[in-house]
């Protein structure tokens, strides 16, 4: 078992093939070795606010916010997962690639969805990153700038006039 | 007895006869009474009506008999006839609380002191007169002065309960203790319970267990129903007792208490401290309901509507919920309402259903909220609208109501129909009510809504619409920003992301703001998402070909260089693209692509019919491997031939500049160089030729 801490001191007790789904943890494991039992701490990453009783993530917005304990659990999903194979020129993925209980596990609010990514990318767990930067993707695909700015809460910053050249030259690749 | 007081009103004297009492005469021919006055067969008469209603033994002879003595100035008559009346406890339930009022205020102005501390209470619950806390506790006090001590427990409990004055707790308490030091039954159990809630005082349970118990020693059952509560739910330092706690309910019960009967109809429900029965349940509910307690018909409704323990009936159900809301309680106003709303127990009536969800609402009810909100969507009842079912739907969901949330989700029937609403408004240049159904769309999170929203915002900026937006309009507020979100993540991150979309995509982000912009625009990010795209681009589609050769020339220079050291390390020829895009839009002529100088291994430029406007740059001089170059039907208009750079492309063959709006002078060298190619053609311009020039082309 290896023990966590996360960036706001909670603890948590995960076993090693779970753990070293993060490249980081295992890094440190390796490092430190794991025979003085100290907690690993985890100073980026926020822990969990479980939900009173039973599911972690209701797909409400104001799920708890992102949590090692999701990560812990994407992990523990994803344990029994073969090696990826390494990257073959073959055949691209799409952002469409999502197995349906990635899709599930990140039917989160946004809050935590981009949480779960920051977590994903600092504890350098490729799989999880890629899920979510895909669904984000796909958050974005075929909406308009207007959507896009309401989705994310992106503040036009652009003086009317800005945005009047950059509509310009943006014309020759806008859909009609 | 009604006969028996009108012929009598008059005569004091006169001979009326209740019951098992003697008339005046028949008293005062009584060996005993001989020397009694009329006072005192007063006082008699009414004790015996007090021994009556205690008993509650003939309630009509009781009233009548207070009636007769208080027409007759008899100050405890009076008193008690008034009394009687505000109560309602009367056998034909005449119930008149103004009239009441009077008799007991004229007793009370005579000097009674228990009308006195009667006055005080209604004036501070205003019962047949304005509450009035002033006059409450002046009569109060009055009162106490009077030595009526339960007074005090009168004006204890209007700071209690902040009935015409501020809540004191302090001040309630000290009133109850010093009342029950001067002896009064009231305060005991009222000092209880501010011992067992802890309020004006430090909570202490077994200290309100004793005070109850003391109370029932000295005969106020109230605090049986107490002790009742006390035990049967239990409490710090009070352990749960659930037999005492019923034996207690039922001597409060026999005693006549309305809510300890209800309560015991629930213990025998749920078989709580006694053997489960539904049948003496139901007695027990049906004996609270005859005194008209409102949750006791409220429970009976649910019983005979959902057939628990009796036999289903509606209409049952419907007369229990009426008589129930008839005291203004929420909950059966709103099951009132569905029953009319479905036609169960009663005829239909959509309207009067509306009517009563809307009084349940207004007190707080929040299934009647949520039923209100499907009202208004549903037009039934009322005519169809929108935003107020909205209103209502947000007013359940913040009284915690699952089904109204759900209402209130981006994808529900409600925020389509919000959204098309908008639409159809819009359709109709109604721009204000438009506004206002995509701003209640946008606000649930419909994202065209949103959309709609913003543009509406912006054409009104520009002055799009005569109609004046300005501050009246309450535009779509962002939810609060999320703590982390797209705009802030790391560039690694967004990378990671943007390399998923489509490059068309990516650039029509570009205007989202200035980071976007900034980001989308970077070279290495450029290179990066060219790289990925691609290779896999599927050949045969032409569409996507041209969409890049257009980006060659219109895209953002980072675009410009990607794409042309992707392309043209391999491919030693730019194709033309063909700006009729078939659309039939006219296309903004951009100038000749000065990136494409960088590409110094390039042999054929063929870019004719594009429509280029500008020069054609002098630094064409560097794609010395050109050996093809073809121009023409572009529009460099009044511009020269840049002639040196062109005479120093060595591997030149072929030159076409056909129809380029050229100007300037041919001279003898660069004619002779045109002779050197293999083919020429500078045909329809406006070049001056140098005589001896044989000028043409050629092929």
């Amino acid at each position: 078992m290896v023990r966590i801490t996360s960036s706001d001191s909670q603890e948590f007790s995960v076993s090693q093939d779970i753990a070293c789904q993060s490249q980081l943890i295992k890094n440190m494991i390796e490092d430190v070795g794991d025979a003085d039992e100290q907690p690993i701490p985890l100073p980026n990453v926020a822990g969990a606010i479980l939900q009173k009783g039973g599911s972690c993530f209701p797909s409400i917005s104001n799920a708890p916010k992102l949590t090692l304990f999701a990560v812990i659990e994407y992990a523990t999903m994803h344990k029994d997962d073969p090696p990826s194979a390494p990257e073959t020129d073959a055949k691209p993925s799409t952002s469409e690639d999502i197995e349906d209980r990635d899709k599930q596990f990140l039917n989160v609010d946004q809050g935590t969805l981009f949480e779960i990514i920051l977590a994903a990318n600092y504890l350098d767990m490729k799989s999880l990153l890629d899920v979510g930067c895909k669904t984000v993707a796909n958050m974005i695909k075929g909406k308009t700038v207007e959507e896009v700015r309401a989705l994310f809460n992106i503040v036009n910053d652009f003086t009317p006039e800005e945005e009047e050249q950059i509509r310009k030259e943006n014309e020759w690749c806008e859909d009609r | 007895m009604d006969s028996n007081n009108t012929n009598s009103d008059a005569n004091p004297h006169s001979d009326a006869t209740f019951s098992h009492f003697p008339s005046y005469t028949d008293w005062h021919s009584q060996e005993e009474n001989q020397h009694g006055t009329v006072d005192q067969y007063h006082d008699a008469l009414y004790a015996h009506g007090l021994h009556l209603l205690k008993n509650r033994e003939q309630p009509g002879t009781s009233i009548a008999i207070f009636k007769y003595l208080a027409k007759r100035d008899h100050l405890r008559g009076m008193n008690a006839y008034g009394a009687s009346l505000v109560d309602g406890d009367t056998p034909d339930a005449l119930c008149d609380p103004k009239e009441g009022f009077t008799w007991v205020e004229k007793s009370a102005k005579l000097g009674f002191a228990k009308a006195q501390s009667n006055l005080a209470s209604y004036f501070s619950s205003g019962t047949g007169c304005e509450q009035n806390g002033k006059e409450a506790l002046r009569w109060g006090y009055m009162a106490i002065e009077g030595g009526y001590v339960e007074a005090y427990s009168v004006i204890g409990i209007m700071y209690m309960q902040g009935e015409g004055v501020e809540v004191d707790h302090f001040k309630a308490v000290d009133l109850f203790q010093r009342g029950m030091d001067a002896g009064s039954l009231h305060c005991i159990c009222k000092l209880g319970l501010q011992y067992q809630k802890g309020r004006g005082v430090t909570k202490n349970a077994p200290r309100a267990m004793e005070l109850y118990e003391k109370a029932v020693d000295l005969g106020d059952l109230t605090g049986c129903y107490y002790l009742g509560f006390l035990h049967t739910e239990g409490d710090d330092g009070v352990p749960k007792d659930l037999s005492k706690g019923v034996r207690n309910y039922k001597l409060a019960a026999q005693a006549g208490f309305v809510s300890a009967i209800r309560n015991m109809g629930h213990c025998y429900e749920d078989g709580t401290g006694v053997p489960q029965s539904y049948e003496i349940a139901l007695q027990y509910f049906m004996q609270a309901a005859n005194k008209e307690d409102a949750l006791a018909l409220y429970y009976l409704g649910i019983k005979y509507l959902n057939g628990t323990g009796v036999p289903q009936d509606y209409s049952k159900a419907y007369e229990y919920y009426e008589r129930a809301a008839k005291q203004k309680l929420k909950e059966a106003i709103c099951s009132l309402g569905f029953l009319l709303g479905s036609g169960l127990g009663c005829t239909k009536d959509l309207v009067r259903a509306a009517e009563l969800y809307q009084q349940a609402a207004a007190l707080g009810e929040a299934t009647a909220a949520f039923n209100l909100g499907c009202v208004f969507e549903t037009g039934k009842g009322v005519p169809v609208n929108l935003l107020k079912a909205l209103d209502y739907y947000r007013k359940a969901s913040e009284l915690n109501y699952d089904l109204a949330k759900q209402c209130l989700l981006p994808n529900s029937h409600l925020t389509t129909c919000l959204y098309h609403t908008g639409l159809t408004f819009q359709n109709h240049g109604k721009i204000r009510e438009a506004g206002d159904y995509f701003q209640a769309a946008a606000q649930l999170g419909h994202t065209r809504a949103v959309a709609q929203l913003s543009k509406m915002y912006a054409d009104a900026l520009w002055g799009v619409h005569a109609v004046s937006f300005n501050t009246e309009m309450r535009f779509f507020t962002p939810p609060q920003a999320p703590d982390t979100t797209l705009s802030i993540l790391p560039v690694e991150l967004l990378t990671q992301i943007f390399l998923w979309l489509h490059p068309k995509q990516c650039l029509r982000l570009r205007r989202t703001s200035h980071r976007m912009l900034a980001f989308v625009d970077n070279e290495t990010f450029a290179r990066h998402l060219l790289q990925v795209n691609i290779p896999f681009l599927p050949p045969q589609v032409e569409k996507w070909q041209n969409w890049f050769d257009a980006m060659l020339f219109h895209g953002p220079h980072a675009y410009q260089v990607a794409y042309l050291e992707m392309r043209l390390n391999g491919i030693r020829a730019i194709r033309g693209w063909e700006m009729d895009d078939g659309s039939g839009k006219d296309h903004k002529m951009k100038e000749f692509p000065a990136v494409l100088v960088q590409w110094t291994s390039l042999t054929c430029l063929q870019l004719s019919g594009c429509r280029l406007t500008g020069a054609i740059p002098e630094s064409i001089k560097y794609l010395r491997g050109l050996k093809i170059v073809n121009l023409s039907y572009n529009r460099f208009d009044g511009t020269q031939i840049p002639v040196t750079s062109i005479m120093g492309l060595n591997n030149l063959e072929v030159l076409l500049l056909i129809a380029c709006g050229l100007v300037g002078k041919v001279g003898l060298e660069f004619a002779a160089f045109l002779e050197s190619l293999k083919r020429y053609s500078l045909l329809k311009n406006k070049l001056e030729v140098e005589t001896n020039f044989k000028w043409a082309e050629k092929k």
